[in-house]
């Protein structure tokens, strides 16, 4: 796998929950190669446009096509070789092991049982996401950062075209958020793959996307490249925060300043 | 193994090149080292993962062991003991006459193949089928204690047997009490009217309790539905005593401590088929299951179609236990007991779970038969008082548990 | 991979050896029935259920279940045939037996120690009977209905239960022996004239499991030859299927006010004094003490052995009694006699006794 020139292309995607309305009229592309970042508070839809790209619901209406087939069409098993989904919540039942939750990856590819390459795979996934030594270890008895890893390998394990990530550094101390960071970079670059990760922190953002798409009451606010996107006026629109936007010898980052604003406080 | 070095390589993030952008790729003998290094690091893991897999092979065969030796001993062992050697006569001197000689006492094979052997058959199919179904339903539901009887599957079916025993001969008349013979086998209609009556009643009470579960999908919820919906068919139970004959009600007085009574070859004729293609069938659903214990959005990203497998699993294993609980009455907590002390013994992998846990609950049935019929011999006490019993007790230990906030 | 199809190979191997036995066991027990004994006399007849039987007779090692069958096994003198008596009813019959043992409960007798014994027979009523009957079968056991419990039909199953054991000579003496006793209260109770009882009415009560029977149950048809008519009788006339019904205290009053209930006669396992304690309490709210059978100090205790089966006869004599004949001593003589005649124990006391 890997290596393949595909595109993503969204559609008019709409979708909601009951009455509500989260996300309508969305559309966008992404290829192979890139990583895209998804920037947007709290509660403007991240999540949900994230599931519904993996299929994971149904949209109301509109359509994901990748390579020109579109995604509510097509085969689960094909599906799942294309799209790899790392949920941001993460449940276990009792009594699983790492190594066995990261073979679950490797479901799309096997019928009965999984074959030696299967288990090697799911072996460097795990060394990849330094989980190895506790591929024998219950996955309770793990910290939250040390889970969601696992999580993580679980998608390496996959090997899809599109690793579709939902704010995956969120229980990450620094050095794991920045070592995760890396890792999803060099698979938009190595393999080749694209790489579509929800974020809330702006600075992880600007460092190692290609291209950022910034969700704003329910539809696209900007999407581009991030030093393009992520501009102190748009943290004003879409945060309600007043920030600026600091170059230096290292590149961008931004520093922002408590905004004691109250009419946008509403929104998160 | 060429392809898999050149993915490796592409594989390894590794992160002194990504550090930052002003120091110079790696030497060509690091890299090569670094995947070297990785390479028998994943050797490692993977001969521990083997390892596992041997152990938990090794895990049931002992479980195939054990369930061999109660086999034999609720042979031998009753209101009348048989010496193992002759049951093993009277046993091979039936397939092979002209081979194994008749043992001793003539009346050692009467009561072996007449009575012992049904209904040893019985207690291992029935303990096979609550075993396997509480397994796929845990896996399935994600619910630790989840099993035929506590989703009131067990005492449905069981009722739907109850108004089949009670109104049986006034719907049909005297073709109920019809025996024929199909592939010279023995057959009666009671038989064949029990296990589809218990099948209906039983898909009955999962249909009820998977809509209820839809609206609210804790898991409490599910467990406290299986037990109202339990309580109404107990009642329904009860009634049916009042409105039966002294005929039918001598039949259906103990149906909610099952037992054994029903152990007849007609009735074992019908069960062996189906719980042997229910058992292979859920175990090929096997490798599914395992991907939902990591939850329903990533078993639907790698493919998984849940609806239809949580559909498929739960008919089949509904099917399995109620064909079986149709000729028993009520047994409750092997669906529960079984899985729950092999998943701690070998964790999560439903491949092997399955199986060992059929296993040990055939044993544990078997057993607990082998003591109702002993404890106060020559008469017998009802089965399912004692895994009421034993699986009460278990259940308070398992509730108990320290570990147990994180995995309810 | 290799782990999981070797698994599936072991339990494919292991499930076609289960079937070649489950087969080869269904197609031995068909060949085994063929094979008949065809020695000795055979006796061809009809259970009291309606089962038809081929037995050779005279049977020996013979079980039987409940405790109204035994009596006759006594009375007929062939105790030494009687093997398997079932722990609760049965047992208590044990002395009389030398080569008895105990085989379980009534309603489930255990086939194995049977075989185990010898025993191939085993005689059991119609109802109170035993349940398992198919398990008993398919050991090859022989399950024969006689209801010996029935007054009316004590004679006709006696008939078979005598050429079961050959119909000897003694046994036959036996029979007569019995059959004159039996007369002999019938004609007694005759004697008398029951005119003026025509118009009282009755209940039958169970004080332990709180059913009433009703008109179509032979023991209360007994006591209606000597009395007017039964409960049920006057409330539902028709025929009744059912022997027992769920009675109601209210009803009860009611049926007193309009009718007039006379005699209530009170049955279970229990002392005297505990059947009327159980039949007070089963009126709950209601105080049962206004009925009239109450007031008129008409309630009797009767012991399970002589409402039903081989004494019942002497019940007649009691009811009469009860109902004003003046019998004497009769029923005291009847029953010295009979336990003189056939080597039993029954006791004269608490057969028949007065508890308002």
């Amino acid at each position: 796998m890997g290596g393949q020139a595909l595109k993503l292309e969204v559609e008019n995607l709409r979708q909601g929950y009951g009455d509500n309305i989260v996300i309508d009229d969305i559309s966008f592309s992404a290829g192979s190669g890139e990583m895209l970042s998804v920037l947007g508070p709290n509660g403007c839809g991240k999540s949900t446009l994230i599931k519904t790209l993996c299929n994971v619901h149904k949209p109301r209406s509109g359509s994901v096509f990748i390579d020109g087939e579109d995604t509510l069409r097509m085969d689960p098993r094909e599906l799942a070789k294309l799209i790899g989904y790392v949920p941001q919540t993460m449940s276990s039942f009792g009594y699983s092991t790492v190594y066995d939750l990261v073979l679950i990856g490797r479901k799309p590819y096997v019928d009965w049982s999984y074959s030696q390459e299967d288990l090697r795979i799911a072996a460097q996934a795990m060394i990849t996401m330094k989980v190895d030594c506790y591929a024998e270890t219950d996955i309770q008895a793990l910290s939250g950062g040390q889970r969601q890893r696992v999580y993580v390998a679980r998608t390496l394990a996959q090997r899809p075209e599109f690793y579709i990530f939902d704010e995956p550094t969120s229980a990450f101390d620094l050095r794991n958020q920045l070592d995760t960071m890396r890792i999803m970079k060099s698979i938009s670059h190595e393999q080749n793959a694209c790489v579509i990760v929800a974020l809330h922190d702006l600075n992880l953002a600007i460092r190692y996307s290609d291209r950022v798409l910034v969700l704003d009451d329910r539809s696209i606010y900007d999407i581009g490249r991030p030093e393009d996107v992520i501009t102190s006026k748009m943290i004003e629109d879409v945060y309600g925060v007043t920030a600026d936007i600091i170059e230096d010898e290292h590149g961008l980052y931004v520093r922002a300043f408590d905004s004691g604003r109250d009419d946008v406080a509403d929104r998160v | 193994m060429q392809e898999d070095e050149s993915t490796i390589r592409k594989e390894v993030s590794n992160p002194d090149s990504m550090h930052s952008k002003e120091r110079e790729g790696p030497s060509r003998e690091q890299e090569l080292m670094d995947n070297k290094a990785e390479e028998i690091q994943s050797d490692r893991i993977e001969g521990i993962y083997a390892a596992s897999l041997r152990r938990k092979s090794l895990f049931v065969l002992a479980m195939l062991a054990i369930s061999i030796i109660v086999f034999f001993l609720s042979l031998a062992f009753g209101s009348v003991d048989i010496p193992l050697t002759d049951v093993l006569r009277s046993i091979g001197h039936n397939i092979f006459p002209s081979w194994i000689s008749m043992p001793e006492k003539e009346w050692y094979e009467v009561i072996v193949m007449n009575e012992r052997l049904p209904r040893t058959l019985l207690c291992v199919l029935t303990g096979i089928s609550l075993a396997a179904a509480g397994t796929v339903m845990q896996g399935l539901l994600r619910n630790p204690l989840v099993s035929p009887f506590t989703l009131g599957v067990s005492t449905a079916a069981s009722f739907g047997a109850a108004i089949t025993l009670v109104f049986g001969s006034t719907l049909f008349g005297s073709a109920f009490y019809l025996n024929f013979s199909f592939l010279g086998l023995p057959m009666t209609v009671k038989n064949i009217l029990l296990v589809i009556m218990s099948f209906v009643f039983g898909m009955l009470s999962i249909i009820i309790v998977m809509k209820i579960a839809k609206k609210d999908a804790s898991r409490s919820t599910l467990i406290l539905s299986g037990v109202v919906i339990g309580y109404i068919f107990q009642a329904g139970i009860s009634f049916s005593k009042y409105v039966s004959d002294d005929e039918a009600l001598r039949e259906i007085t103990n149906w909610l401590m099952g037992g054994m009574w029903n152990a007849t070859w007609s009735a074992i004729v019908i069960l062996l088929p189906i719980v042997i293609i229910c058992v292979i069938y859920l175990e090929r659903l096997a490798l599914d299951i395992n991907s939902l214990s990591a939850g329903d959005e990533i078993a639907k990203n790698v493919g998984i179609d849940l609806e239809k497998l949580r559909k498929r699993g739960l008919v089949v294993s509904t099917l399995v236990t109620s064909a079986c609980i149709g000729f028993t009455g009520v047994i409750g907590f092997i669906g529960l007991m079984a899985p729950h002390m092999c998943r701690m013994a070998i964790g999560n992998d439903v491949r092997y779970v399955l199986p060992a846990s059929a296993l040990l609950g055939s044993a544990i049935l078997t057993g607990s038969d082998i003591v109702a019929r002993i404890i106060i011999r020559p008469e017998q006490i009802p089965v399912g008082i004692i895994l009421y019993l034993i699986g009460g007790l278990f259940f308070i230990w398992m509730v108990t548990q320290k570990q147990w906030g994180a995995r309810l | 991979m290799a782990h999981v199809d070797k698994k599936m190979i072991v339990v494919v191997l292991v499930a076609c050896l289960v079937v070649v036995v489950v087969i080869s066991a269904v197609q031995h027990m068909d060949g085994s029935e063929d094979a008949a004994d065809l020695e000795g006399d055979q006796y061809t007849f009809l259970d009291a259920k309606g089962v038809k039987h081929t037995v050779n007779v005279p049977l020996t090692n013979v079980s039987v279940v409940h405790k109204y069958i035994p009596v006759f096994m006594k009375i007929l003198g062939v105790e030494e045939e009687v093997a398997g008596l079932d722990s609760t009813h049965g047992i208590t019959f044990k002395d009389y037996f030398p080569n008895s043992y105990s085989i379980g409960t009534f309603s489930e007798p255990d086939g194995p120690t049977m075989i185990k014994n010898g025993s191939k027979v085993i005689l059991t009523p119609v109802t109170m009977g035993l349940s398992n009957s198919n398990a008993l079968s398919a050991l090859g056991i022989e399950v024969i209905y006689l209801d010996l419990t029935d007054p009316y039909v004590i004679g006709e199953n006696l008939e078979i239960l005598v050429n079961l054991f050959g119909a000897t000579e003694e046994v036959r003496a036996n029979q007569e022996r019995y059959m004159e006793f039996f007369t002999e209260c019938g004609e007694f109770v005759d004697s008398f004239d029951f005119d003026d009882t025509e118009d009282k009415n009755f209940a039958l009560y169970m004080s332990s499991s709180g059913f009433m029977q009703t008109h179509a149950s032979a023991a209360v048809k007994v006591i209606e030859e000597v009395s007017g008519k039964s409960y049920t009788n006057i409330t539902d006339p028709n025929t009744k299927d059912t022997v027992y019904f769920n009675p109601n205290s209210a009803d009860l009053v009611d049926f007193d006010g309009e009718h007039g209930l006379d005699y209530v006669f009170l049955y279970s396992l229990d002392t005297p004094e505990k059947n009327y304690d159980k039949f007070l309490a089963f009126g709950g709210d209601i105080n049962l003490k206004d009925l009239s059978c109450i007031k008129n100090k008409q309630v009797y205790s009767i012991s399970t052995d002589c409402v039903n089966g081989a004494l019942s006869c002497i019940s007649q004599i009691l009811y009469a009694e009860a109902y004003g004949a003046d019998v004497g001593n009769k029923a005291a003589e009847m029953i010295s006699a009979f336990n003189e005649e056939f080597g039993l124990h029954y006791s004269i006391d608490d057969l028949l006794v007065s508890v308002a």
